[in-house]
């Protein structure tokens, strides 16, 4: 990091290629790169090793490459997910769930490469992901539920005169659930990527003793890491958690 | 020593799920909060009633972030 930069100065968006749609700016930025570079690799990830088709009828045609082992853990993660937070029925949402999840989790990774653009450090775009689960939860609710699904607001065998106290307060609950989503991610991401760049700008202030601060980036870029599986783990978990509250109301 | 290793391993562990449960519990809280107040502003602007709807709206926002840290709570409880 240069003298007298901000550690805030990473999350700055810049526009890549200038682009107006009806007095809109829809400006290709550097977000929008690392979403596209993301997206590109979790497709590659996931097709590349399934494409060989060696033909030489030999006994190591049997194992499986070790790309495809890696994609194959992770869908069985998600999978098992998905089947011990929603049961059954919640099977039909593993495309929505595995997506959410591989799109966050490589999103978070890239933001660890040095240089790189953490698209999930911007509120904007982890309340737009929450923002989607949130209005495709509600949907399900009232497809499979009908005008059934508002009895999901009323705890029962409550007193009828506490209904009109605990209503409102089970609605901003309900409400409260994308913003929470969101909130959490961005939080995370933002905290520790700014951390992250403060504790760089010590070391070079600091010379000699600059070693120190080295050391804790060190440490502190693993607790990262592991923070970015951690996070996309929180969003699926809870994602396949309202997807269940929408199946089973109550 | 090695179970010393352990001891050391477990306990990092342990902090970092602190972690990550202090920034869930915070966050419930901050959300409900957030919503209440928009809420509670949006009806003192249609029905200008200026503090009273958000004076209530924080009250009952206050109730619904401790409920979700309550459910939260319970479904980490049921889950050991």
């Amino acid at each position: 990091m240069a003298k007298g930069e901000s550690p805030l100065k990473q999350f700055e968006i810049q526009p890549l290629v200038e682009l107006n749609f009806l007095g809109q700016n829809i400006s290709f930025t550097n977000s929008s790169l690392w979403m596209t570079i993301t997206t590109v690799f979790i497709l590659a990830f996931f097709t590349i090793p399934f494409l060989k088709s060696k033909k030489t009828n030999s006994v190591e045609d049997l194992y499986p490459s070790r790309l495809q082992v890696a994609a194959e853990m992770g869908f069985s993660f998600i999978n098992n997910l998905i089947a011990d937070t929603a049961g059954k029925e919640g099977k039909k949402f593993f495309p929505l769930v595995f997506s959410l999840f591989m799109f966050i989790l490589f999103g978070n990774l890239f933001g660890m490469i040095p240089y790189s653009f953490t698209f999930t450090s911007h509120i904007i775009v982890t309340f737009g992901l929450a923002l989607g689960v949130f209005i495709f939860v509600t949907l399900l609710g009232f497809i499979k539920h009908g005008l059934k699904f508002f009895s999901f607001f009323v705890i029962p065998g409550l007193p009828i005169y506490m209904l009109p106290l605990l209503i409102p307060i089970e609605v901003i609950s309900y409400l409260s659930r994308p913003i929470s989503l969101a909130v959490r991610l961005f939080a995370n991401m933002l905290a520790g990527h700014t951390l992250l760049k403060v504790f760089a700008g010590f070391v070079s202030a600091l010379g000699f003793f600059g070693i120190l601060p080295l050391v804790f980036i060190v440490a502190l870029t693993g607790l990262e890491i592991l923070i970015a599986f951690l996070q996309a783990y929180v969003f699926a978990i809870l994602t396949c958690l309202y997807i269940n509250d929408a199946l089973h109301l109550h | 020593m090695q179970n010393n290793e352990e001891e050391e391993e477990s306990k990092k562990e342990s902090s970092l799920k602190g972690l990550s449960f202090a920034y869930r519990i915070s966050s419930e809280l901050l959300a409900a909060m957030v919503v209440s107040v928009l809420i509670g502003l949006a009806i003192d602007k249609y029905f200008s009633s200026k503090p009273i709807g958000l004076i209530t709206l924080i009250i009952l926002g206050f109730f619904a972030g401790l409920l979700n840290v309550y459910r939260l709570i319970r479904r980490i409880e049921n889950s050991k």
